[in-house]
């Protein structure tokens, strides 16, 4: 045969364009649970934004994230990836490191984001589940979760065929910008921190950057001598990494300890520190973190809690005095980061549970997108019921995830107001204030004062609301990251 | 666009190839050709296209001049249009790759504080106007005729396949494929066979080895270990190597297939024993170029020629960035070339093994120069890989370099002639049956198909995975 460089070379290319045509038709899906996020949607075409470049890097995004047998291939780059990231095979050997900048300064997801990703995949158009399976769908008894914020009704109407601009684009959009182990070029690999799995446990080891700890203390004593009748109560919490992983990984410039006694030291006298640290370090036998999540179990925030009613003198209501629950199978953020690497696998086969506990004096939450605090959206406090469907998303039973604001009103009868600054780490802990405050107000500080976000002035808020405590509760990356200290001082910048 | 992108690969290529045989006569296969170099290169920069029309139009009307020139017998004239495409192409890059370099160090200099403009280089700018001037020198010396039709030129200027990151293909090199071509089916398939190597060697090799690299040294020279700095920079070493020369195979493979034929710009330079050698194997087109265009016309060796080495040396290493690292770069070959040249004698008495290890560190040690934009960053390494850092090795650098074993092997493996001798085994086993008359056996066809096959496959995979952007989540 004389042609049979044409021919073989024909069929490769034919292959390649059999593949190529069937993606440019086949172009579903929106949400990838395997992946466990939204992908990328048909990007808007304007003559600007083709100038600028930026609608054919989306489009190129999305032709990525829609490409025939995407999740299959997802599959098999795992198993690649187990030959670039080498650790051995057994579950004892299992390691890995990766470098990475979670991007959680950035801001958060709450329920309501997930459940409406969910809704999507869910999709009848390509039915990946059944939907039997599902009691959100099934269940009459499930009550309806709130309704989402942007949707529908959105003050700014848009036009219809703009796609939904949902807090997943928002996320996405910065997602883009500084997720992931690729690093990014202008962060350093020394804020980025880094990810890691050990055997059975995935831990997120933050890196000190002293700077940025001084700032976050002169923030806080910032809003001490800003607000002198409110009290302000420091709490900075350890995450798994420094009592679980190797020494050197919580030691030195790992070293937790040190950075949250570095930025209490460096708060005035009127800021009362609470010592979360050690009741926490006398109970590492006892299960205060995830291994596949990187947050504290409810447990874990617990004991922050006792060390907070130390520190203000209050009795804490005694563990066992809670209705207690728990959602089996969780397999939260630590296994989605590292999904892409075949070390994952030892913690998708060794999920972690979310127990929660109960308020003890009835509360009702709502939220809001703003400082306003007008069309409050019902929540729960702690859910009990969100969806079994996905194993990825039950942290969010806890204040229904992050959301701008969201104020809890007990049933404690003229007991004082606070306010409580947090991102993640803090949701876990507020359902215990419960027993103590007449009324909480949750600020999510990501959500305020920069891009299109809207304003808060905390300073007058607090004044508004007659507040008379305020909590500020992060955790060591969050003390470390310059966006996040950046958010935190904007809220009082006048 | 880049080739390495699922776009280019499953829709690109398979469309403009299906065009491109689909229509009968050379000069609409051109127009196709140009067609889709004009999307490709507007994919990436949707702007900046017309930048590289305007270039291919004045470096086209200069020959022109030039020839015309050369009708009437004006040299004058010949050296005008000369001088102005020169001035226009130099002015280019001066203005979109080096005027904020200049702006800052007139400043450092002067103590001003002019504002540095704000201009986002175009891709591939430094490759396709060195291309431009190849052509008018070439014409201006009398070496190749002028280009009568504007599209050819526009072609050859724009090709898609060396459009972005060379090779630098010299005029002289294709203008008689620029009017007929022919595509045999061994060189269709080689072609194939090449471009899906190259894509490899980025996907597969060059994007892990980079990953690991940053991952070990961006922002954290100040705190490196021994081995950390070793590690990384052998991997940016094998990184380097695999990005730049899998680009070119890619190049050289596409341009076959379209009945192009191109030189090669690499030849195995990790083999070298010397600095000369490996410079005579690594980028060859950039350095032929600046031999020939450059270092000759500059008196070569007849006349100061420590002198115009230096010029060269220092041309190329700013080519490669406007930075001072770069510079620095390129002063460090010239430092390293002479003292070759002088003690040449003395050298090659040494046995090629021993001059191996010596070799490799060098290029190594200027790889290292060549990452860091930033002088500190490039202190700290050095300290760090002589045992001046921040300990011999620790736990965390123990986890990467366990980690990247087998990718230190394979880049190892790789970048030696082996694969290749091995595959030249493979060939002549299969030899066996061959029928009379045919260049390669139908087995050893047959099995190249199924090894472009899977690594197609392994690089769709890895580009699949890629894309990973596991934010929802996490982003509490």
């Amino acid at each position: 045969m004389k042609n049979k460089g044409f021919i073989l070379g024909g069929i490769l290319l034919a292959v390649m364009l059999v593949l190529g045509v069937v993606s440019l038709v086949d172009t579903d899906p929106t949400v990838s649970l395997v992946e466990n996020r939204k992908l990328a949607t048909k990007p808007a075409f304007s003559a600007e934004r083709l100038f600028s470049g930026q609608y054919l890097s989306e489009l190129d995004t999305y032709y990525n994230d829609t490409f025939p047998l995407r999740e299959r291939l997802f599959k098999a780059n795992q198993q690649l990836n187990g030959f670039y990231h080498y650790s051995g095979r057994k579950e004892e050997n299992n390691v890995l490191l990766i470098g990475a900048n979670t991007g959680a300064e950035e801001g958060g997801v709450s329920l309501a984001d997930y459940e409406r990703a969910q809704a999507e995949q869910e999709n009848p158009t390509k039915p990946d589940k059944d939907p039997a399976q599902d009691p959100a769908l099934t269940d009459p008894d499930v009550p309806t979760e709130p309704e989402d914020p942007n949707g529908g009704e959105d003050p700014e109407q848009l036009p219809p065929d703009e796609p939904e601009p949902n807090v997943l684009d928002q996320v996405d959009a910065a997602a883009k910008h500084d997720s992931g182990w690729t690093v990014d070029e202008n962060a350093s690999y020394e804020q980025a921190g880094a990810v890691m799995i050990i055997g059975k446990q995935g831990m997120e080891v933050p890196s000190k950057v002293p700077d940025v700890i001084t700032s976050y203390a002169n923030v806080l004593n910032t809003f001490a001598e800003k607000m002198p009748d409110v009290q302000v109560y420091s709490l900075i919490t350890p995450n798994a990494a420094e009592f679980y992983s190797p020494l050197e990984f919580h030691t030195g410039s790992h070293s937790q300890k040190d950075m949250i006694s570095s930025a209490y030291s460096q708060m005035t006298d009127e800021i009362i520190k609470v010592d979360i640290y050690s009741k926490l370090a006398e109970r590492t036998d006892q299960y205060i973190y995830f291994r596949t999540d990187h947050h504290w179990t409810a447990r874990g925030a617990y004991f922050a809690y006792v060390a907070f009613c130390e520190a203000k003198g209050l009795d804490p209501v005694s563990l066992e005095d809670f209705e207690s629950g728990r959602y089996d199978e969780f397999v939260g953020s630590l296994y989605t980061f590292t999904r892409q690497y075949p070390q994952s696998e030892v913690l998708w086969n060794n999920p972690d549970y979310v127990e929660y506990f109960l308020p003890i004096v009835e509360s009702h939450a709502k939220y809001y997108m703003d400082s306003t605090l007008t069309n409050g959206i019902p929540i729960y406090v702690v859910s009990t019921n969100i969806s079994n469907a996905s194993k990825q998303d039950k942290y969010l039973c806890f204040i229904s995830g992050d959301t701008p604001i969201c104020v809890i009103e007990t049933a404690v009868e003229d007991g004082p107001t606070c306010v409580v600054l947090k991102e993640s780490y803090g949701n876990a802990f507020v359902p215990f204030l419960t027993s103590h405050y007449s009324k909480i107000i949750v600020i999510d500080p990501r959500e305020f004062n920069h891009g299109s976000k809207p304003y808060l002035d905390l300073v007058a808020f607090a004044q508004e609301q007659e507040v008379d405590d305020l909590l500020v509760i992060n955790y060591p990356f969050m003390i470390n990251n310059a966006a996040y200290v950046g958010y935190l001082r904007a809220l009082a910048a006048n | 666009m880049v080739f390495s992108s699922l776009v280019f690969l499953y829709i690109f290529l398979p469309a403009c190839m299906l065009l491109y045989i689909a229509v009968p006569k050379i000069w609409m296969k051109n127009g196709i050709l140009i067609l889709f170099s004009l999307v490709f290169y507007a994919w990436g920069e949707p702007l900046y296209v017309v930048l590289l029309i305007l270039s291919a139009l004045v470096n086209w009307s200069c020959g022109a001049l030039i020839g015309i020139g050369r009708l009437e017998h004006r040299t004058g004239k010949m050296k005008a249009a000369l001088i102005l495409a020169i001035l226009v192409d130099l002015g280019t890059l001066a203005l979109f790759k080096y005027a904020g370099f200049f702006v800052e160090n007139f400043n450092a200099l002067t103590g001003l504080k002019i504002a540095a403009p704000e201009v986002v280089m175009p891709i591939g700018i430094s490759f396709y106007t060195f291309q431009a001037l190849t052509y008018v020198i070439d014409v201006y010396r009398g070496n190749v005729a002028v280009q009568k039709s504007y599209p050819r030129f526009l072609l050859y200027i724009a090709l898609f396949p060396q459009l972005i990151a060379g090779p630098i293909v010299r005029y002289s090199e294709i203008e008689p494929q620029l009017e007929e071509r022919h595509v045999s089916s061994e060189s269709f398939f080689t072609g194939l066979t090449r471009f899906l190597i190259g894509l490899g060697k980025k996907v597969l090799i060059a994007n892990y080895c980079g990953a690991m690299t940053s991952q070990l040294l961006d922002g954290k020279t100040a705190s490196l270990t021994t081995l950390a700095a070793w590690l990384g920079m052998l991997l940016y070493t094998f990184q380097i190597y695999f990005d730049f020369s899998g680009y070119s195979d890619m190049a050289i493979g596409l341009g076959r297939m379209f009945g192009f034929e191109y030189s090669e710009n690499f030849n195995f330079p990790y083999m070298s024993t010397s600095i000369t050698e490996f410079w005579r194997r690594w980028h060859i087109s950039l350095s032929s170029f600046f031999r020939d265009y450059v270092y000759i016309p500059l008196g070569g060796n007849r006349r100061h020629q420590y002198l115009n080495l230096f010029i060269v040396w220092a041309l190329t290493g700013l080519w490669h960035g406007a930075s001072w690292n770069f510079v620095l770069w390129g002063l460090y070959f010239f430092v390293l070339l002479c003292f070759e040249r002088i003690f040449k004698g003395l050298l090659d008495l040494l046995p090629k093994a021993v001059r191996y290890l010596p070799t490799m560190l060098l290029v190594i040690f200027g790889w290292t120069l060549f990452y860091f934009t930033d002088l500190r960053d490039v202190v700290n390494t050095f300290a760090a890989l002589f045992g001046h850092g921040a300990g011999l090795t620790s736990a965390e650098t123990k986890i990467h370099f366990v980690s990247c074993i087998p990718l230190l092997i394979l880049a190892a493996v790789g970048s030696t002639s082996l694969p290749k001798n091995l595959s030249m085994i493979i060939a002549a086993l299969c030899a066996g049956n061959q029928k009379r008359g045919e260049a390669t056996s139908t087995a050893f066809y047959v099995l190249t198909f199924l090894f472009d096959l899977a690594v197609l496959f392994l690089a769709t995979v890895s580009l699949i995975g890629s894309s990973y952007n596991p934010f929802l989540y996490f982003r509490f």
